[in-house]
């Protein structure tokens, strides 16, 4: 995943070489698949990414996967979507893009709504409902640990102080200030743009 | 809830954040806080449920979206998702016109670091209604440890959260869970 950081940002060309463009539909079926038959989220699916795409078949090269790597990390939103859009633009432009979203994020949404629904069937029974505590209580511990996770490249380096005042001025400015996310992040952005970082490369790519 | 008004707001959401669980500051603050759409304890489901199924971690979106507007709700916090995913391509090209931009590059960074300020100032805010007895403190404890010091996926530590929980209260009657 590292080489991502040492991949230049070039601007890719749309298409690969025809011998190695792989047939639309079966690229579709390989992201349907891989996306939606992956649990652990993002990391995880681009380590299955990676393996399918560059060792298997070779429809990317390394440099060309740590590209789209790179492009879903500074992408806002989820980034398996992002870099979905990416390789998908790479092989079939915006077409390819769009179809490659979709065929990431519509098959998993709707099973995630049939969760929903046999959800609200079963919430009235108590033994479910005693369940679904231990699994709310779960959450919280998800969400701390995925900020753990999220935070590990940036506490490295030079910069490791820089991003522990960052991060407790934000949740100062949240819990004690009650600033709303958004301007919260605003300040973020402008700090890091008008004060940026020694090392200036590296985490988080 | 207005079903363009939701997207907006989940778009909000979506297009502030770096990763999937970073879109919850910005979703509770607009959907719980400001509008009422959805409660504290909807959000939280659809946080279990959006870990407990395959796929981008984001899929709490469409869960709520559909807590606070049904299918068309599910169809916006859909499109909510994938909307800023195809910024993508532009970005490939920002990136090749500034790719020496270590003051871009640092501004992504201190975004992502207070993205995760906000997750921590969420989950306290979540907190108040998924840890109301010391059983699910101790779920909530383990579970965070288990998730920090292992590689076990997420949607197993969830469904063990569960099973525990369910154990205990067959095995302590008494014990408020």
């Amino acid at each position: 995943m590292d080489a991502s950081s040492k991949v230049p940002f070039e601007p890719p060309s749309v298409g690969v070489p025809a011998a190695l463009a792989p047939p639309m539909r079966e690229f579709l079926w390989l992201n349907a698949k891989v996306v939606n038959g992956t649990f652990g989220g993002g990391s995880t699916i681009l380590g299955v990414f990676q393996r399918e795409l560059v060792e298997r078949r070779g429809w990317l090269t390394a440099e060309q996967y740590g590209l789209c790597f790179a492009v879903s990390r500074i992408t806002p939103g989820t980034s398996i979507l992002a870099f979905c859009a990416a390789v998908g633009w790479r092989f079939d432009g915006w077409r390819g893009a769009v179809l490659a979203m979709a065929a990431a994020a519509i098959p998993c949404a709707g099973i995630a709504v049939g969760m929903l629904l046999a959800y609200e069937e079963l919430k009235g029974l108590a033994w479910f409902a005693i369940a679904l505590r231990g699994a709310m209580a779960a959450a919280i511990g998800v969400m701390l640990a995925a900020g753990w996770s999220i935070m590990q490249p940036y506490w490295k380096g030079g910069d490791g102080p820089r991003h522990a005042i960052i991060l407790l001025a934000s949740i100062v400015l949240m819990m004690g200030v009650r600033l709303s996310p958004l301007p919260i992040l605003g300040l973020a952005a402008l700090a890091g743009f008008l004060l940026p970082e020694r090392a200036g490369r590296g985490a988080g790519e | 809830m207005n079903v363009f008004l939701l997207y907006l707001l989940l778009l909000k959401a979506t297009i502030s954040a770096f990763s999937g669980m970073t879109v919850i500051p910005v979703m509770r603050d607009e959907l719980v806080v400001k509008h009422h759409a959805i409660t504290d304890e909807q959000l939280n489901t659809a946080i279990v449920i959006g870990r407990s199924t395959p796929g981008p971690n984001g899929l709490h979106v469409v869960c709520v979206g559909f807590f606070a507007a049904g299918y068309p709700g599910a169809l916006a916090g859909l499109l909510a998702l994938l909307t800023p995913a195809a910024l993508a391509v532009p970005i490939l090209r920002l990136l090749h016109a500034h790719r020496e931009g270590r003051r871009m590059r640092s501004a992504i960074h201190a975004v992502v670091v207070a993205s995760v300020g906000l997750m921590v100032a969420t989950a306290y805010g979540l907190s108040a209604s998924a840890l109301t007895t010391p059983a699910a403190w101790g779920v909530a404890a383990v579970a965070l440890a288990v998730l920090v010091t292992s590689r076990i996926d997420t949607v197993w530590v969830i469904a063990a959260a569960a099973l525990a929980m369910l154990a205990l209260s067959w095995v302590l009657p008494g014990l408020p869970v």
